[in-house]
C-alpha cells in the first residue's frame, strides 16, 4: 500500500514535469478546443500566455514534488521508529 | 544553520512557560488512527480541510481588490485577472478549489455514511459535518454572484426565487436574500457580506467542533472490519500521510487552475433576457434536473413546491440518520441504509449526467 501510494505520487509528478516541459503547443490546442466548447462560460478576459501558465504549473509542481518527497522521507523515518 | 540542543531546550522551555503547548501535543500524540482495508477514505476529511484553508487564503487576497457594487464588481474582477500580478492564478485557484472542496466533501460524507461512521457515539460528528456541507453550498451560492457577469446574474436570479415556493415565509425569505424585488446593489452587498463574514464565522466554529469531536472519539472503524494491524499514531505518522495527500490535492488544483483558468462572461445586463441553456454549477444539478423532470402539477400540487418540500424533508432525514439507523448503533448490520446510500449516490450521478447531456 505504502509503495503504491508513493508510486502514484511519483507518477503524477513525473508526468506533469514531462508534460509541461515538452508540449506547450499541444496544451495550447487543447485550451482553444476547451474554450470553443464552453459557450456560456466564454472568456472575456486576457489570461497570460500558455507558456507563462505552463511555467507557473511546472514551478509549482517541482516545489510541491520536492515537498512531497521530503514528507515521504519523514514519514518513512517515523514509520521505522514504530516498526512499520 | 542549526541551533545547539541546549539553546533549543532553553527556547522550548521559555515558550512552554508562556504558551503551554506540551499538554496539547501530548493529547495529540495519544490519538491513533485505525488501520484496515478502508483506511484510504480517512484522507478525504483532511483534504477537505486543506481546500477550505486555501479558500480562506485566496479569498482574503481577492477581497483586497474586489469592489462589491454593480458598477464596479465586474471591472474589479477584470482588473484582478488582467492587471494584478498573479491575480488570474489566485482567482482560478479560488474558483477551482470551491469545486474540489465540494467533491472531496461529498466523498467524505458518503464514505462516512457507507462505513456507518455516524453510529454511536459519533452522532454529533455526522450532524456537524452535514451542517458544514450546507454551509459550503451556501458559500458557493453567495460567491457565484460576485463577478457580476451574465451567468452569475441569471443563476442568482433563479436561485433566489427557490425559497418563494415555501408557504408563509417564502416571500420574506426571497426579499431577505435579495434585499428588494430585483437583483441589484443590495443583493450584491448582502451576498458579499454573507460570503466573507457570516458564513466564515459560522464555518470556523463548526469546523472547530467537528475537529474536536474527531480528536475525542477518533476515526470510526467500519462494522465487521477486522483491524489486523495496530493503529497508527496520529502524530506524526498519520499527519505525514495526510500532508502527502494534500500535496497530491494541490498538484491537481494547480494543474486545473493553470491549464483551464476560470473564465468571466459578459458584464451582467439586468434588462437583457436570460441566455439560452443556462445551467447551475454541477453540485446544484441534481436539484435542477429533478425540477426539470417534474411536471408543473402533480396530483393538483405545484410541482416545484413539491420537489422543494421533498428535498427539505430528505435533508432533515439525512441529518437524522444516526438516530434513524438504530441497528448500526447496536453494532448490528443495517443493509437498508447501505442500499439507501448507494441509491442516493446513483441518483446524484445520473441526474448530473442527464443535466449535462440533455
Amino acid at each position: 500500500m505504502k509503495k503504491t501510494i508513493f508510486r502514484i505520487i511519483t507518477f503524477i509528478i513525473v508526468s506533469f514535469l514531462l508534460g509541461t516541459s515538452s508540449c506547450p503547443a499541444q496544451a495550447n490546442d487543447s485550451l482553444s478546443a476547451k474554450s470553443a466548447t464552453t459557450e456560456v462560460h466564454k472568456t472575456n478576459i486576457i489570461f497570460p500566455d500558455t507558456n507563462v501558465r505552463l511555467t507557473v504549473l511546472g514551478a509549482a509542481v517541482v516545489l510541491v514534488g520536492v515537498l512531497g518527497l521530503f514528507l515521504n522521507a519523514k514519514r518513512r523515518r517515523a514509520d521505522r521508529k514504530i516498526g512499520i | 544553520m542549526q541551533m545547539d540542543p541546549a539553546t533549543e531546550n532553553r527556547v522550548a522551555r521559555w515558550l512552554d512557560e508562556r504558551l503551554p503547548m506540551s499538554g496539547v501535543i501530548s493529547f495529540f500524540s495519544k490519538k491513533t488512527v485505525p488501520r484496515h482495508k478502508h483506511s484510504f477514505w480517512y484522507y478525504f476529511g483532511g483534504l477537505t480541510l486543506f481546500f477550505f484553508i486555501i479558500q480562506v487564503v485566496t479569498g482574503i487576497l481577492l477581497a483586497l481588490y474586489y469592489k462589491p457594487s454593480p458598477e464596479q464588481a465586474y471591472e474589479s474582477v477584470q482588473r484582478i485577472v488582467d492587471e494584478v500580478p498573479y491575480g488570474w492564478l489566485v482567482r482560478s485557484i479560488h474558483s477551482w478549489t470551491a469545486n474540489l472542496m465540494i467533491g472531496s466533501l461529498f466523498i467524505h460524507m458518503f464514505s462516512a455514511f457507507l462505513m456507518k461512521a455516524y453510529r454511536k457515539p459519533r452522532e454529533l460528528m455526522w450532524i456537524s459535518g452535514l451542517l458544514l456541507l450546507f454551509l459550503v453550498l451556501g458559500f458557493c451560492f453567495t460567491g457565484y454572484l460576485l463577478p457580476w457577469d451574465t451567468i452569475a446574474y441569471f443563476a442568482t436570479l433563479i436561485g433566489t426565487e427557490v425559497p418563494r415556493t415555501v408557504p408563509i415565509v417564502g416571500d420574506w425569505g426571497v426579499s431577505l436574500l435579495k434585499g428588494g424585488e430585483e437583483i441589484g446593489a443590495e443583493t450584491l452587498s448582502r451576498m458579499y457580506a454573507i460570503h466573507i463574514t457570516i458564513l466564515p464565522l459560522i464555518t470556523l466554529v463548526i469546523v472547530g467542533f467537528h475537529l474536536l469531536m474527531n480528536q475525542v472519539f477518533g476515526s470510526s472503524v467500519p462494522m465487521g472490519v477486522e483491524e489486523k494491524m495496530p493503529p497508527l499514531p496520529f502524530f506524526p505518522n498519520f499527519l505525514y500521510r495526510d500532508l502527502i495527500a494534500w500535496t497530491v490535492g494541490f498538484t491537481c488544483l494547480i494543474a486545473l487552475a493553470t491549464l483551464i483558468p476560470w473564465g468571466l462572461g459578459e458584464k451582467a445586463d439586468p434588462l437583457a433576457s436570460a441566455p439560452i441553456g443556462i445551467k447551475p454549477e454541477w453540485y446544484f444539478l441534481p436539484l435542477y434536473q429533478t425540477l426539470r423532470m417534474t411536471p408543473a402539477s402533480v396530483f393538483g400540487l405545484n410541482g416545484e413546491l413539491m420537489v422543494n418540500g421533498l428535498v427539505g424533508i430528505a435533508s432533515v432525514l439525512w441529518l437524522c440518520i444516526p438516530f434513524l439507523d438504530r441497528n448500526s448503533s447496536k453494532e448490528k448490520e443495517s443493509k437498508l441504509f447501505t442500499v439507501l446510500g448507494v441509491v442516493l449516490i446513483c441518483y446524484l450521478v445520473v441526474t448530473i449526467v442527464l443535466a449535462y447531456t440533455t
